[in-house]
Protein backbone atom coordinates (compact mmCIF):
# COMPACT_ATOMS: atom_id res chain seq x y z
CA UNK A 1 0.00 0.00 0.00
CA UNK A 2 2.78 2.23 0.89
CA UNK A 3 4.61 1.20 -2.60
CA UNK A 4 0.95 2.43 -3.96
CA UNK A 5 1.10 5.73 -2.59
CA UNK A 6 4.48 6.18 -3.66
CA UNK A 7 3.75 6.03 -7.59
CA UNK A 8 1.08 8.84 -8.09
CA UNK A 9 3.68 11.17 -6.74
CA UNK A 10 6.22 10.03 -9.07
CA UNK A 11 3.94 10.34 -12.02
CA UNK A 12 3.19 13.86 -10.11
CA UNK A 13 7.12 15.08 -10.96
CA UNK A 14 7.21 13.54 -13.59
CA UNK A 15 4.01 15.93 -14.96
CA UNK A 16 5.50 18.89 -13.60
CA UNK A 17 8.72 18.19 -15.19
CA UNK A 18 7.10 17.37 -18.87
CA UNK A 19 4.69 20.74 -18.04
CA UNK A 20 8.05 22.77 -16.83
CA UNK A 21 8.92 21.99 -21.17
CA UNK A 22 5.85 22.40 -21.67
CA UNK A 23 7.00 24.93 -24.44
CA UNK A 24 8.84 22.34 -25.82
CA UNK A 25 5.61 19.46 -26.81
CA UNK A 26 3.31 22.85 -27.82
CA UNK A 27 5.59 24.85 -29.95
CA UNK A 28 4.48 27.99 -29.95
CA UNK A 29 4.49 30.01 -33.50
CA UNK A 30 6.16 32.53 -34.17
CA UNK A 31 6.94 34.70 -37.10
CA UNK A 32 11.38 35.26 -37.77
CA UNK A 33 12.54 38.16 -40.08
CA UNK A 34 15.83 35.30 -41.87
CA UNK A 35 18.19 37.38 -43.30
CA UNK A 36 19.31 34.71 -46.80
CA UNK A 37 22.39 34.77 -48.32
CA UNK A 38 22.32 33.58 -51.88
CA UNK A 39 25.24 33.24 -54.37
CA UNK A 40 25.40 34.11 -58.11
CA UNK A 41 27.55 34.42 -61.03
CA UNK A 42 28.31 35.83 -64.40
CA UNK A 43 30.75 35.05 -66.92
CA UNK A 44 32.51 36.95 -69.55
CA UNK A 45 34.12 35.44 -72.36
CA UNK A 46 37.51 36.58 -73.93
CA UNK A 47 38.51 35.21 -77.42
CA UNK A 48 42.82 35.90 -77.11
CA UNK A 49 43.76 35.47 -80.66
CA UNK A 50 46.94 37.02 -82.18
CA UNK A 51 48.93 38.75 -79.99
CA UNK A 52 52.96 37.92 -79.97
CA UNK A 53 54.91 38.16 -76.63
CA UNK A 54 53.23 41.03 -74.89
CA UNK A 55 49.71 40.15 -74.55
CA UNK A 56 47.30 43.01 -74.26
CA UNK A 57 43.74 43.38 -74.89
CA UNK A 58 40.53 45.32 -73.54
CA UNK A 59 36.97 43.76 -73.62
CA UNK A 60 33.93 46.08 -72.46
CA UNK A 61 31.28 43.99 -71.23
CA UNK A 62 27.62 45.45 -70.11
CA UNK A 63 27.31 43.03 -66.71
CA UNK A 64 23.76 42.55 -67.07
CA UNK A 65 23.92 40.27 -70.21
CA UNK A 66 25.32 37.40 -68.08
CA UNK A 67 23.93 38.75 -64.61
CA UNK A 68 19.66 38.90 -63.91
CA UNK A 69 19.65 39.84 -60.27
CA UNK A 70 15.71 39.99 -60.32
CA UNK A 71 15.67 36.22 -61.21
CA UNK A 72 18.13 35.07 -58.12
CA UNK A 73 16.48 36.65 -56.29
CA UNK A 74 13.21 35.51 -57.22
CA UNK A 75 14.26 31.67 -57.30
CA UNK A 76 15.38 32.19 -53.71
CA UNK A 77 11.74 33.73 -53.16
CA UNK A 78 13.58 37.32 -52.25
CA UNK A 79 11.70 40.36 -52.78
CA UNK A 80 14.03 42.76 -54.33
CA UNK A 81 12.94 45.23 -52.00
CA UNK A 82 14.29 43.45 -48.93
CA UNK A 83 17.71 42.59 -50.27
CA UNK A 84 20.32 43.89 -47.56
CA UNK A 85 23.68 43.75 -49.74
CA UNK A 86 25.15 42.58 -52.49
CA UNK A 87 29.12 41.78 -52.73
CA UNK A 88 31.81 40.57 -54.86
CA UNK A 89 33.14 36.77 -53.09
CA UNK A 90 36.04 36.20 -55.60
CA UNK A 91 36.65 36.01 -59.57
CA UNK A 92 37.61 32.81 -60.98
CA UNK A 93 38.92 32.27 -64.52
CA UNK A 94 39.36 29.03 -66.68
CA UNK A 95 40.88 28.42 -70.31
CA UNK A 96 37.16 26.88 -72.66
CA UNK A 97 39.35 26.07 -76.07
CA UNK A 98 42.96 26.15 -75.66
CA UNK A 99 46.23 27.32 -77.38
CA UNK A 100 47.16 24.88 -80.06
CA UNK A 101 50.86 26.01 -79.36
CA UNK A 102 52.23 23.32 -76.57
CA UNK A 103 53.57 25.44 -73.40
CA UNK A 104 51.18 28.22 -74.32
CA UNK A 105 50.93 30.48 -70.71
CA UNK A 106 50.14 33.96 -69.45
CA UNK A 107 53.01 35.03 -67.48
CA UNK A 108 52.31 37.83 -64.55
CA UNK A 109 49.35 38.48 -66.10
CA UNK A 110 46.88 41.36 -64.53
CA UNK A 111 43.36 42.41 -65.07
CA UNK A 112 41.60 46.14 -64.67
CA UNK A 113 38.57 47.06 -64.66
CA UNK A 114 37.18 50.60 -65.83
CA UNK A 115 33.49 51.92 -65.27
CA UNK A 116 32.52 55.06 -66.00
CA UNK A 117 34.87 57.59 -65.33
CA UNK A 118 36.67 55.25 -62.18
CA UNK A 119 39.89 55.39 -64.64
CA UNK A 120 41.56 51.86 -64.35
CA UNK A 121 41.67 49.61 -61.37
CA UNK A 122 43.49 46.69 -60.58
CA UNK A 123 41.55 43.48 -59.62
CA UNK A 124 43.55 40.88 -60.96
CA UNK A 125 47.44 40.99 -59.93
CA UNK A 126 50.16 38.77 -61.13
CA UNK A 127 48.16 35.56 -62.09
CA UNK A 128 50.32 33.04 -64.03
CA UNK A 129 48.21 30.86 -66.83
CA UNK A 130 49.04 27.59 -68.59
CA UNK A 131 46.63 27.91 -71.94
CA UNK A 132 47.43 24.96 -73.73
CA UNK A 133 44.79 22.85 -72.25
CA UNK A 134 41.29 23.65 -71.50
CA UNK A 135 41.04 24.15 -67.54
CA UNK A 136 38.49 23.97 -64.74
CA UNK A 137 37.63 26.74 -62.78
CA UNK A 138 40.79 28.19 -61.14
CA UNK A 139 40.97 31.06 -58.00
CA UNK A 140 42.15 34.63 -59.41
CA UNK A 141 44.47 35.96 -56.56
CA UNK A 142 42.59 39.52 -56.29
CA UNK A 143 44.58 42.33 -56.11
CA UNK A 144 45.72 43.30 -52.25
CA UNK A 145 44.12 47.17 -52.84
CA UNK A 146 40.88 46.64 -53.01
CA UNK A 147 39.72 49.17 -55.14
CA UNK A 148 38.30 47.10 -58.41
CA UNK A 149 36.14 45.56 -55.70
CA UNK A 150 35.16 48.64 -54.28
CA UNK A 151 34.19 49.27 -57.92
CA UNK A 152 32.27 46.42 -58.79
CA UNK A 153 30.29 46.24 -55.04
CA UNK A 154 29.42 49.84 -55.95
CA UNK A 155 28.10 48.53 -59.52
CA UNK A 156 25.78 45.53 -58.03
CA UNK A 157 24.57 48.24 -55.52
CA UNK A 158 23.73 50.34 -58.70
CA UNK A 159 21.60 47.51 -60.16
CA UNK A 160 20.28 46.27 -56.67
CA UNK A 161 18.67 49.77 -56.61
CA UNK A 162 17.39 50.26 -59.90
CA UNK A 163 15.31 46.66 -59.22
CA UNK A 164 13.08 45.78 -60.66
CA UNK A 165 14.40 47.45 -63.41
CA UNK A 166 17.77 47.94 -65.02
CA UNK A 167 20.13 51.20 -64.61
CA UNK A 168 21.77 52.46 -67.22
CA UNK A 169 23.91 50.53 -69.51
CA UNK A 170 27.02 53.17 -69.11
CA UNK A 171 26.30 52.07 -64.58
CA UNK A 172 26.89 48.65 -65.58
CA UNK A 173 29.14 48.16 -68.70
CA UNK A 174 32.80 47.42 -67.29
CA UNK A 175 36.00 47.69 -69.62
CA UNK A 176 38.69 44.77 -68.82
CA UNK A 177 42.07 45.25 -69.49
CA UNK A 178 44.05 42.34 -69.78
CA UNK A 179 48.41 42.56 -69.80
CA UNK A 180 50.74 40.10 -69.12
CA UNK A 181 53.44 38.49 -71.36
CA UNK A 182 52.84 35.64 -73.75
CA UNK A 183 54.83 32.72 -73.52
CA UNK A 184 56.48 30.68 -75.54
CA UNK A 185 57.69 34.25 -77.50
CA UNK A 186 57.18 35.18 -81.33
CA UNK A 187 54.23 32.33 -81.94
CA UNK A 188 50.48 34.34 -81.75
CA UNK A 189 48.17 33.40 -79.19
CA UNK A 190 44.68 31.66 -80.01
CA UNK A 191 43.14 30.77 -77.16
CA UNK A 192 39.70 31.46 -75.43
CA UNK A 193 38.94 32.03 -71.60
CA UNK A 194 36.35 33.30 -69.26
CA UNK A 195 36.45 35.51 -66.41
CA UNK A 196 33.71 34.48 -63.19
CA UNK A 197 32.79 36.84 -61.17
CA UNK A 198 31.00 35.24 -58.20
CA UNK A 199 28.40 37.66 -56.37
CA UNK A 200 26.95 36.74 -52.30
CA UNK A 201 23.49 38.41 -51.83
CA UNK A 202 21.53 38.87 -48.95
CA UNK A 203 17.95 39.38 -48.13
CA UNK A 204 15.34 39.27 -45.64
CA UNK A 205 12.33 37.01 -45.50
CA UNK A 206 9.83 36.51 -43.11
CA UNK A 207 8.89 32.49 -41.89
CA UNK A 208 7.30 31.52 -38.94
CA UNK A 209 8.88 29.22 -37.04
CA UNK A 210 8.04 26.71 -33.77
CA UNK A 211 9.84 28.03 -30.69
CA UNK B 1 8.14 39.07 -48.41
CA UNK B 2 5.91 37.33 -45.86
CA UNK B 3 4.98 34.13 -46.01
CA UNK B 4 2.45 32.65 -43.49
CA UNK B 5 2.43 28.90 -41.94
CA UNK B 6 -0.30 27.94 -43.77
CA UNK B 7 -0.89 24.59 -42.06
CA UNK B 8 -0.23 23.45 -38.44
CA UNK B 9 -0.99 19.90 -38.14
CA UNK B 10 -2.60 18.55 -35.36
CA UNK B 11 -0.79 15.25 -35.98
CA UNK B 12 2.16 16.73 -37.25
CA UNK B 13 5.22 15.49 -38.56
CA UNK B 14 6.68 18.71 -37.12
CA UNK B 15 10.25 19.18 -36.93
CA UNK B 16 12.65 21.80 -37.41
CA UNK B 17 12.47 21.54 -41.35
CA UNK B 18 8.88 19.71 -41.34
CA UNK B 19 8.10 22.12 -38.25
CA UNK B 20 6.54 24.92 -40.58
CA UNK B 21 6.24 24.91 -43.84
CA UNK B 22 8.23 28.01 -44.70
CA UNK B 23 11.03 27.56 -42.65
CA UNK B 24 11.64 24.77 -44.20
CA UNK B 25 11.42 26.50 -47.94
CA UNK B 26 13.42 28.57 -47.14
CA UNK B 27 15.93 25.92 -45.81
CA UNK B 28 17.22 24.82 -48.83
CA UNK B 29 17.54 28.09 -49.79
CA UNK B 30 20.07 28.62 -46.72
CA UNK B 31 21.72 25.71 -47.75
CA UNK B 32 22.27 26.68 -51.48
CA UNK B 33 24.67 29.38 -50.59
CA UNK B 34 26.75 27.03 -48.28
CA UNK B 35 29.56 25.22 -49.58
CA UNK B 36 29.39 20.86 -48.34
CA UNK B 37 31.66 21.54 -45.66
CA UNK B 38 29.22 24.39 -44.20
CA UNK B 39 26.18 23.18 -44.79
CA UNK B 40 26.91 20.07 -42.36
CA UNK B 41 28.04 22.49 -39.80
CA UNK B 42 25.06 24.49 -40.49
CA UNK B 43 23.12 21.61 -40.12
CA UNK B 44 24.82 20.49 -37.31
CA UNK B 45 22.71 20.51 -34.54
CA UNK B 46 19.93 18.84 -36.43
CA UNK B 47 21.07 14.58 -36.37
CA UNK B 48 21.29 15.24 -32.69
CA UNK B 49 17.82 16.44 -31.96
CA UNK B 50 15.94 14.30 -34.63
CA UNK B 51 17.80 11.24 -32.84
CA UNK B 52 16.72 12.50 -29.70
CA UNK B 53 13.17 12.64 -30.54
CA UNK B 54 12.24 10.23 -33.15
CA UNK B 55 14.14 7.56 -30.93
CA UNK B 56 11.60 8.70 -28.26
CA UNK B 57 8.36 7.67 -27.07
CA UNK B 58 8.28 4.26 -29.12
CA UNK B 59 7.65 1.34 -26.72
CA UNK B 60 6.11 2.96 -23.13
CA UNK B 61 5.34 -0.81 -21.42
CA UNK B 62 7.17 -3.88 -21.11
CA UNK B 63 3.93 -6.11 -21.03
CA UNK B 64 3.06 -7.84 -24.37
CA UNK B 65 0.24 -10.08 -24.31
CA UNK B 66 1.05 -14.01 -25.03
CA UNK B 67 -1.72 -13.74 -27.72
CA UNK B 68 -4.90 -11.87 -28.30
CA UNK B 69 -6.48 -9.66 -31.34
CA UNK B 70 -5.95 -5.67 -30.12
CA UNK B 71 -4.62 -2.86 -31.21
CA UNK B 72 -4.41 1.39 -30.34
CA UNK B 73 -3.89 4.47 -32.46
CA UNK B 74 -2.20 7.73 -30.87
CA UNK B 75 -0.24 10.28 -31.27
CA UNK B 76 3.25 10.91 -29.66
CA UNK B 77 4.47 13.90 -29.02
CA UNK B 78 8.90 14.39 -28.34
CA UNK B 79 10.95 17.63 -27.62
CA UNK B 80 14.03 18.45 -27.15
CA UNK B 81 15.78 21.65 -26.01
CA UNK B 82 18.63 23.48 -28.32
CA UNK B 83 21.54 24.44 -25.99
CA UNK B 84 23.90 27.67 -26.65
CA UNK B 85 26.72 25.81 -28.12
CA UNK B 86 24.03 25.01 -31.13
CA UNK B 87 23.44 28.19 -32.65
CA UNK B 88 27.01 29.18 -33.77
CA UNK B 89 29.56 27.54 -35.91
CA UNK B 90 33.25 28.41 -37.06
CA UNK B 91 33.13 28.05 -41.15
CA UNK B 92 35.62 26.84 -43.34
CA UNK B 93 37.02 28.89 -46.16
CA UNK B 94 34.60 27.13 -49.67
CA UNK B 95 36.96 27.10 -52.26
CA UNK B 96 37.69 30.27 -53.95
CA UNK B 97 37.50 32.08 -50.89
CA UNK B 98 40.58 33.17 -48.79
CA UNK B 99 39.52 35.18 -45.55
CA UNK B 100 41.06 37.47 -43.68
CA UNK B 101 40.97 37.98 -39.66
CA UNK B 102 38.87 38.17 -37.90
CA UNK B 103 37.76 35.04 -38.64
CA UNK B 104 33.25 35.13 -37.82
CA UNK B 105 31.12 32.69 -36.39
CA UNK B 106 28.14 32.26 -38.57
CA UNK B 107 24.68 31.18 -36.87
CA UNK B 108 23.50 27.24 -37.72
CA UNK B 109 20.01 25.95 -38.91
CA UNK B 110 18.43 27.02 -35.26
CA UNK B 111 21.30 30.20 -34.47
CA UNK B 112 20.44 33.82 -35.06
CA UNK B 113 18.42 35.28 -38.20
CA UNK B 114 20.87 37.52 -39.53
CA UNK B 115 23.53 36.86 -42.12
CA UNK B 116 26.95 36.69 -41.39
CA UNK B 117 29.83 38.73 -43.48
CA UNK B 118 33.19 37.32 -44.13
CA UNK B 119 36.08 39.85 -45.29
CA UNK B 120 38.40 38.42 -47.51
CA UNK B 121 41.33 38.33 -49.59
CA UNK B 122 41.44 41.42 -52.00
CA UNK B 123 38.32 43.73 -50.36
CA UNK B 124 35.72 40.15 -51.29
CA UNK B 125 32.51 39.49 -48.66
CA UNK B 126 31.10 36.22 -48.36
CA UNK B 127 27.84 35.64 -45.94
CA UNK B 128 27.07 33.36 -44.58
CA UNK B 129 23.32 32.90 -43.75
CA UNK B 130 21.24 33.33 -41.12
CA UNK B 131 19.23 30.54 -39.09
CA UNK B 132 16.06 30.10 -37.83
CA UNK B 133 15.76 31.25 -33.97
CA UNK B 134 15.00 27.98 -33.18
CA UNK B 135 15.44 27.48 -28.93
CA UNK B 136 13.39 24.06 -28.96
CA UNK B 137 12.47 21.05 -31.43
CA UNK B 138 9.41 19.15 -31.04
CA UNK B 139 8.73 16.14 -33.18
CA UNK B 140 5.00 14.36 -33.29
CA UNK B 141 4.31 11.15 -34.81
CA UNK B 142 0.57 8.94 -34.94
CA UNK B 143 1.61 5.35 -33.54
CA UNK B 144 -0.68 2.51 -34.40
CA UNK B 145 0.23 -0.80 -31.84
CA UNK B 146 -0.88 -3.99 -33.05
CA UNK B 147 -1.00 -7.09 -31.81
CA UNK B 148 -0.44 -9.65 -29.91
CA UNK B 149 1.20 -13.08 -31.78
CA UNK B 150 3.57 -15.37 -30.05
CA UNK B 151 4.30 -12.89 -27.17
CA UNK B 152 4.93 -9.90 -30.27
CA UNK B 153 3.45 -6.72 -31.15
CA UNK B 154 4.05 -4.62 -34.33
CA UNK B 155 4.41 -0.97 -33.93
CA UNK B 156 3.94 1.45 -36.98
CA UNK B 157 4.38 5.15 -37.02
CA UNK B 158 3.96 6.95 -40.51
CA UNK B 159 3.09 10.26 -41.68
CA UNK B 160 2.92 12.01 -45.48
CA UNK B 161 2.16 14.89 -46.51
CA UNK B 162 2.77 16.85 -50.09
CA UNK B 163 3.07 20.28 -50.40
CA UNK B 164 2.36 20.94 -54.43
CA UNK B 165 1.97 24.16 -54.79
CA UNK B 166 4.81 25.03 -52.72
CA UNK B 167 8.64 25.57 -55.13
CA UNK B 168 10.55 24.47 -52.44
CA UNK B 169 9.39 21.64 -50.25
CA UNK B 170 7.08 18.83 -52.33
CA UNK B 171 7.05 16.22 -49.91
CA UNK B 172 7.81 15.61 -46.49
CA UNK B 173 7.13 11.53 -45.78
CA UNK B 174 7.74 9.45 -42.22
CA UNK B 175 8.07 6.37 -41.68
CA UNK B 176 8.51 3.78 -39.31
CA UNK B 177 8.29 0.29 -38.33
CA UNK B 178 8.91 -2.01 -35.24
CA UNK B 179 8.19 -5.06 -32.93
CA UNK B 180 8.50 -5.52 -29.14
CA UNK B 181 8.54 -9.39 -27.71
CA UNK B 182 7.88 -10.03 -24.74
CA UNK B 183 11.28 -11.64 -22.43
CA UNK B 184 9.32 -11.76 -18.93
CA UNK B 185 7.45 -14.63 -20.47
CA UNK B 186 10.43 -16.88 -20.26
CA UNK B 187 11.48 -15.89 -17.24
CA UNK B 188 8.39 -15.98 -14.75
CA UNK B 189 10.08 -14.70 -11.70
CA UNK B 190 10.71 -11.50 -12.61
CA UNK B 191 8.41 -9.10 -10.26
CA UNK B 192 7.99 -6.67 -13.77
CA UNK B 193 7.27 -7.08 -17.26
CA UNK B 194 10.51 -7.26 -19.67
CA UNK B 195 9.86 -6.68 -23.56
CA UNK B 196 12.97 -6.26 -26.04
CA UNK B 197 11.76 -3.81 -28.73
CA UNK B 198 13.14 -2.66 -32.44
CA UNK B 199 12.47 -0.16 -34.56
CA UNK B 200 13.64 1.32 -37.64
CA UNK B 201 12.26 5.03 -39.00
CA UNK B 202 12.70 6.77 -42.16
CA UNK B 203 11.63 10.35 -42.75
CA UNK B 204 12.62 12.34 -45.23
CA UNK B 205 11.99 15.94 -46.82
CA UNK B 206 11.95 16.79 -50.89
CA UNK B 207 13.12 13.30 -51.29
CA UNK B 208 17.03 14.30 -50.45
CA UNK B 209 16.91 17.05 -49.43
CA UNK B 210 17.00 16.02 -45.50
CA UNK B 211 17.05 12.10 -45.83
CA UNK B 212 17.10 10.49 -41.78
CA UNK B 213 17.25 6.69 -41.08
CA UNK B 214 17.34 6.24 -37.61
CA UNK B 215 17.48 2.68 -35.60
CA UNK B 216 15.88 1.97 -32.08
CA UNK B 217 16.78 -1.39 -29.97
CA UNK B 218 15.73 -1.48 -26.06
CA UNK B 219 14.60 -3.10 -23.52
CA UNK B 220 11.99 -1.72 -21.61
CA UNK B 221 10.58 -2.67 -18.05
CA UNK B 222 7.30 -2.13 -16.51
CA UNK B 223 4.92 -2.96 -13.46
CA UNK B 224 1.21 -2.05 -13.09
CA UNK B 225 0.40 -0.23 -9.85
CA UNK B 226 -3.91 -0.09 -10.42
CA UNK B 227 -4.05 2.74 -13.57
CA UNK B 228 -0.43 2.99 -13.07
CA UNK B 229 2.59 1.84 -14.91
CA UNK B 230 5.42 3.45 -14.65
CA UNK B 231 8.39 1.93 -16.79
CA UNK B 232 11.76 2.16 -17.56
CA UNK B 233 14.03 1.50 -20.83
CA UNK B 234 18.14 1.25 -21.61
CA UNK B 235 18.50 1.16 -25.29
CA UNK B 236 21.12 1.53 -28.47
CA UNK B 237 19.85 4.58 -30.70
CA UNK B 238 21.71 4.77 -34.44
CA UNK B 239 20.85 8.03 -36.76
CA UNK B 240 22.28 8.72 -40.30
CA UNK B 241 21.22 12.07 -41.70
CA UNK B 242 22.38 13.33 -45.46
CA UNK B 243 21.32 16.20 -47.51
CA UNK B 244 21.31 17.19 -50.68
CA UNK B 245 20.82 20.19 -52.44
CA UNK B 246 21.11 22.93 -55.29
CA UNK B 247 24.46 24.99 -54.96
CA UNK B 248 22.86 28.69 -55.86
CA UNK B 249 26.26 29.60 -57.46
CA UNK B 250 25.66 26.86 -60.25
CA UNK B 251 21.70 26.79 -60.38
CA UNK B 252 20.30 23.62 -62.36
CA UNK B 253 24.37 22.46 -62.67
CA UNK B 254 25.35 21.73 -59.15
CA UNK B 255 23.89 19.54 -56.49
CA UNK B 256 26.01 19.62 -53.32
CA UNK B 257 25.93 16.04 -51.09
CA UNK B 258 25.96 16.43 -47.60
CA UNK B 259 27.27 12.70 -45.80
CA UNK B 260 26.53 12.99 -42.34
CA UNK B 261 28.31 11.03 -40.11
CA UNK B 262 26.26 8.20 -38.40
CA UNK B 263 25.87 8.85 -34.93
CA UNK B 264 24.89 6.13 -31.83
CA UNK B 265 24.18 6.99 -28.52
CA UNK B 266 22.89 4.59 -25.62
CA UNK B 267 19.44 5.89 -24.66
CA UNK B 268 17.65 5.59 -21.03
CA UNK B 269 14.43 6.30 -20.24
CA UNK B 270 11.93 6.92 -17.76
CA UNK B 271 8.23 7.51 -17.65
CA UNK B 272 4.75 6.82 -16.90
CA UNK B 273 1.64 5.32 -18.14
CA UNK B 274 -1.90 5.55 -17.22
CA UNK B 275 -4.69 3.44 -18.26
CA UNK B 276 -7.66 5.47 -18.13
CA UNK B 277 -11.27 4.41 -19.22
CA UNK B 278 -11.33 5.74 -23.00
CA UNK B 279 -7.64 6.35 -23.40
CA UNK B 280 -3.78 5.95 -22.25
CA UNK B 281 -1.56 8.29 -21.45
CA UNK B 282 1.93 8.37 -21.08
CA UNK B 283 4.46 10.80 -19.96
CA UNK B 284 8.34 10.03 -19.76
CA UNK B 285 12.15 11.87 -20.24
CA UNK B 286 14.97 10.49 -22.18
CA UNK B 287 18.98 10.56 -21.50
CA UNK B 288 19.66 10.21 -25.34
CA UNK B 289 21.43 11.86 -28.04
CA UNK B 290 19.96 15.34 -26.99
CA UNK B 291 17.75 15.09 -23.65
CA UNK B 292 14.29 15.81 -23.79
CA UNK B 293 10.81 14.59 -23.00
CA UNK B 294 8.05 13.19 -24.72
CA UNK B 295 4.00 12.81 -24.05
CA UNK B 296 1.36 10.38 -25.81
CA UNK B 297 -2.33 9.68 -26.44
CA UNK B 298 -3.73 6.09 -27.73
CA UNK B 299 -6.82 4.51 -27.89
CA UNK B 300 -7.85 0.64 -27.78
CA UNK B 301 -6.45 -2.01 -26.28
CA UNK B 302 -3.11 -3.59 -26.96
Amino acid sequence: MRRFRFWPRLALLLALGVMNGGCLLIPEIKDRIVELAVGGTTVVEFVSLGTVNNHDETNSVNILDGFNLGQILADAGIDYSRVTDIALSGVEYRVTVADPQPGRQIVNGNVTIARGLSGELDLISGFDAAADAVTGWQVAPLDPGGAAVTEINAMLNDIRTALPGNPPAGQTTLTYHVTGQSVPNLVPTNFTWELKIKITITGTVTVSVPT
Amino acid sequence: MRRRLAVILALAVLVLAGGTRPAGAQLSENLGALSGDNARRYLGPLPDALSGTMNSAIFTSGKVPSMGLGFSIGVKVMGVRFSDADRLFTPTDPAGFTSVAPIQQAPTVVGGTSAVSQNGQGGAILYYPGGFDIGEFAFAAPQLTIGSVMSTRAVVRWFGMSFASDNFIDKISFFGIGAQHSISQYLPALPADLALGVFYQKFKINEGLLDTKAFHIDVTGSRSFSILQPYAAIGYDSFKMDASYEDTNTPGVNTIAVDFDRKSNVHLTAGVLANLMFATLHAEANIAATNGVAVGISFGRQ
